[in-house]
């Protein structure tokens, strides 16, 4: 994946100056970044830098004080979390938020909510336009189930899955929105050496095949190396790299951020 | 009339139903999608004559690597339509298996699922002279790779589509050429010893097999039948496959190898010959669920399936049950039974054969209990079905009455030998071992052990070079053993020592899942495989057990100690086959320091061994083992 011509690229995502505070406390001091199309770019950054306020300032659960957010040139900084998911963003959390009473099918069913208009009387009724619609969104979801090799655990309720599984579960919702622009708080935390693999293995797969630009934020280096065509470095709210994924391990600032200065 | 084959069974078979049956079924994103007999013929037919553009001649070998899928049967049929040979690999193959495969059939293509078996062999394509290209069926992840040796399924059927403009009814006079002796399949044996060996099958020996099963097990047109066994052994040809060409039978194809409990339920299998080690795991899974279920169901289970066992009893000694037990019977079966072979996936089951390993008794009588009509079937690849029990006349101790056109003797020394027409042509590049297997009057070497009994049934006992002798001269038969220990559903693997030894010891590797759920309900903290197999309380548990299984052996062949292995055994560690037999002679060599252990005189021992990771690397794991005596020595036991 060369990103040599992102500059070329058009931008999908800007954000422009964004100030983020909680009280007195600055988690997001003036970051402007750019997200290019058909790009994999990793957030990183010590603990509180402010990676997971970047994703919730995208999708809206955080409204920035100051600075502005455009995707598709089309500001959203104000927008709702679920207007911004129809425009074509969605993601997953780093503790899994998904419906653990109901199975796996019903989770990612819930994914497609966007696209269903079908309306109370002919969901109610079961025909015509609500058995078409329902028809096309489950061919949809049982892709993603194909695509993400879950079939075996199509009808098993989320609340008793393994964690490693939840997480591809969500990962499956996410996919379910068919976003343009997918944003993944860290999808490898706490799993074992052989499930991030896999993970890495469908991020690398998503990128082919359903949504060709993503954001991730991570912490496990070697995925980063693998996975990512650019990556943003945080600290303290403040953005203080952003470079190709070979660049960054030489970068000075970058060290002395992770590992204190000499 | 001309010689019966494969490739004219195939044609034959789909002439006959065209488009107005299903051949094989495939769930697809969750839905059962049908193939008629049409579809199966118009793909087998492109891709053979896809292969033939690309080079594939009469003779030549082809590899398929992959889970049970239509695209596997596919290929294989084009193959055995263009008069060339077709072999298979387990899809769970390291690299170097598949390499050594590869080289020593000289494979010219290689017909593989996906990105993981496409990976494979990428990397040790360079070693591998005779390979021309590698054909994929599943495009998932492949999108970026430009390597010329690759090359997708359905863009050689287009070739084939071309080229048959320039070539009309190549195809059709590919099959009428077939001959019944020609070679058309390799299985390679699992190799418990040594290196595998690929058996060179004809038309006619698979013709004369599925008569046989056909025969025994009655299949009826638009009967369901189930592709599970791996592709690459030839019993989904002799049991599956083929038998459905010959009866009009449908071959469905489970989801993904995740999904197979579920899509067997799902088809209702009529006919099914299975693994007694896969049924054994089914069958430990509601001992288990059981012991888990509210106080109503445990006792209707303990009061109702002892008529079944009454029955099962009756039904071996062909004895007519009284009225009075087959009322109970329909009451048990009502409110019992019935539900526990849906919840096997058997609820539509008309007969279930028992073969490629030794039955337990236990499995057999289980089985027989729930009102399914069991039994025992002796094959080998070598040769075909040897022995099948016939219906009305089963005894799970035996292997049945031997089969129409089969002889079988048995020498000075116990080895079964068996001669009928339909022996193998030979292993494939292998001169040697041919030698040691067929002698010249036809006869072949099983290795099998066995006997008849006065009902002129086969009892096979084990493998000759497997049977073991204590040092007061008894023989006996670890396999026999480890059967009955692998029937308790908290026991995975077994491995029985002894030989030349003063008593009968054990390695034990525990079930998993059972163990660790049994230890959740007993309210017993671990963390690995490790530390569980090491608790105390499992350790007195599999006790119990064990002493279960030592009741029901003669007293001279009773187990008096046994360790629990702090590992499983794995076939990717060498210590099982693909097809998950023991490799006892290798385990023991492995694990030499626990058999010492069991054999001296220390409560305890400190194993060191070595776990090789998938990625390659090695490291050393030790562990505090130890060593249970059910003799009550002093000191020794740690659950006295």
């Amino acid at each position: 994946m060369g990103s040599d011509n992102s500059e070329i690229q058009h931008i999908l995502l800007k954000l422009d100056n964004i100030q983020l505070a909680f009280g007195g406390i600055k988690a997001l001091d003036g970051v402007s970044l750019e997200v290019f199309k058909g790009e994999v770019l990793a957030i990183i950054g010590p603990n509180g830098a402010g990676k997971t306020c970047i994703l919730n300032c995208i999708n809206g659960f955080y409204r920035p004080q100051e600075g502005k957010i455009y995707f598709q040139k089309r500001e959203i900084t104000r927008m709702p979390s679920h207007k911004i998911a129809k425009l074509g963003i969605s993601r997953t959390f780093q503790n899994i938020e998904l419906y653990s009473g109901l199975t796996v099918l019903e989770n990612l069913l819930a994914g497609r909510h966007i696209f269903m208009n079908t309306g109370f009387f002919w969901g109610a009724l079961y025909f015509g336009k609500g058995l078409h619609d329902e028809k096309k969104h489950r061919k949809r979801v049982e892709e993603i189930i194909d695509f993400l090799e879950i079939e075996a655990i199509r009808k098993k309720i989320v609340g008793t899955l393994s964690y490693g599984l939840r997480k591809r579960v969500e990962l499956g919702r996410a996919l379910a929105l068919e976003p343009k622009l997918l944003l993944l708080d860290e999808p490898m935390s706490g799993m074992n050496l052989e499930e991030k693999e896999d993970i890495a293995r469908f991020i690398l797969d998503i990128h082919e095949e359903f949504t060709d630009t993503i954001v991730f934020v991570e912490h496990d280096m070697g995925a980063i190396m693998d996975l990512s065509s650019r990556v943003i470095v945080l600290d303290f709210g403040r953005k203080i790299a952003e470079e190709p994924p070979e660049e960054i391990k030489k970068n000075s600032k970058v060290i002395e951020a992770y590992l204190g200065e000499e | 009339m001309s010689e019966s084959t494969i490739p004219k069974l195939f044609k034959n078979a789909c002439e006959k139903y065209w488009d107005k049956q299903v051949a094989i079924r495939k769930k697809y994103l969750g839905i059962w999608e049908n193939y008629t007999w049409k579809d199966f013929y118009e793909n087998v037919k492109y891709f053979s004559l896809g292969l033939i553009d690309l080079g594939m001649e009469p003779g030549d070998r082809i590899i398929m690597i992959g889970d049970n899928e239509p695209e596997w049967v596919f290929s294989e049929f084009a193959v055995f339509c263009g008069r060339s040979i077709a072999t298979g690999a387990f899809q769970d193959s390291l690299p170097k298996e598949i390499e050594f495969l590869l080289n020593q059939a000289q494979c010219k293509f290689a017909v593989v699922e996906d990105q993981e078996q496409v990976d494979k062999l990428l990397e040790i394509k360079d070693t591998c002279q005779n390979l021309k290209k590698v054909i994929y069926w599943d495009k998932k992840g492949l999108r970026y790779y430009d390597d010329p040796i690759l090359i997708f399924f359905r863009d050689v059927q287009e070739i084939g589509r071309q080229f048959e403009l320039s070539h009309p009814n190549l195809f059709e006079q590919n099959i009428e050429k077939t001959r019944e002796n020609d070679p058309v399949f390799i299985a390679y044996t699992s190799g418990t010893t040594g290196l595998p060996k690929g058996a060179m099958l004809s038309s006619k020996n698979f013709i004369s097999q599925i008569r046989t099963y056909n025969n025994a097990s009655q299949l009826r047109k638009g009967d369901n039948l189930f592709s599970f066994f791996p592709l690459a052994m030839s019993a989904d040809l002799v049991y599956v496959t083929l038998p459905a060409m010959e009866a009009g039978a449908i071959v469905n194809f489970p989801e993904e190898p995740e999904t197979v409990e579920e899509d067997q339920r799902e088809i209702g299998v009529a006919k099914m010959l299975a693994i007694p080690r896969w049924m054994e795991t089914q069958v430990s899974k509601i001992q288990v669920k059981i012991e888990d279920a509210g106080i109503l169901k445990r006792l209707m289970y303990r009061l109702l399936l002892p008529i079944g066992y009454k029955m099962a009893h009756f039904k071996i000694s062909k004895v007519e049950p009284s009225v009075f037990w087959k009322v109970l019977y329909s009451i048990s079966d009502l409110l019992l039974l019935r539900y526990l072979r849906d919840w096997l996936g058997l609820s539509k089951m008309r007969s279930l054969f028992l073969g490629g390993a030794a039955a337990s008794k236990e499995l057999f009588y289980y089985l027989l209990a729930l009102g399914i009509d069991v039994r025992n079937v002796y094959g080998l690849s070598e040769t075909g079905i040897i022995s099948c029990h016939e219906k009305g006349d089963i005894d799970p101790e035996t292997g049945g009455k031997i089969v129409p056109g089969m002889e079988v003797k048995i020498t000075s020394d116990g080895e079964a030998l068996a001669r009928s027409s339909q022996n193998m042509l030979g292993y494939y590049n292998n001169p040697d071992a041919m030698k040691k297997t067929i002698d010249n009057d036809g006869w072949l070497h099983t290795g099998d052990a066995g006997f008849f009994d006065e009902n002129s049934h086969l009892i096979i006992i084990d493998r000759v070079s497997e049977l073991m002798t204590l040092e007061n001269g008894i023989v006996f038969s670890p396999m026999y053993i480890e059967n009955k220990l692998k029937f308790s559903p908290y026991v995975r693997d077994a491995v029985i020592t002894g030989h030349h030894k003063p008593f009968i010891g054990s390695l034990i590797s525990i079930d998993f899942p059972n163990v660790s759920h049994w230890a959740e309900t007993h309210r017993i903290p671990f963390t690995t495989f490790t530390d569980l197999s090491q608790k105390e309380a499992v350790y007195g548990m599999i006790k119990q057990e064990v002493l279960k299984v030592n009741s029901r052996l003669p007293e001279d062949q009773r187990i008096k100690r046994f360790a629990l292995l702090p590992k499983e055994l794995d076939a990717d560690d060498g210590e099982l086959t693909r097809s998950r037999k023991l490799r006892r002679g290798y385990v023991v060599n492995l694990y030499d320091n626990f058999v010492q252990a069991l054999y001296g005189d220390k409560p305890e021992h400190v194993a060191e061994s070595d776990v090789k990771y998938r990625d390659g690397r090695i490291a050393k794991v030790k562990t505090l083992v130890k060593i249970v005596s059910l003799e009550g020595r002093q000191g020794n036991g740690v659950c006295n």
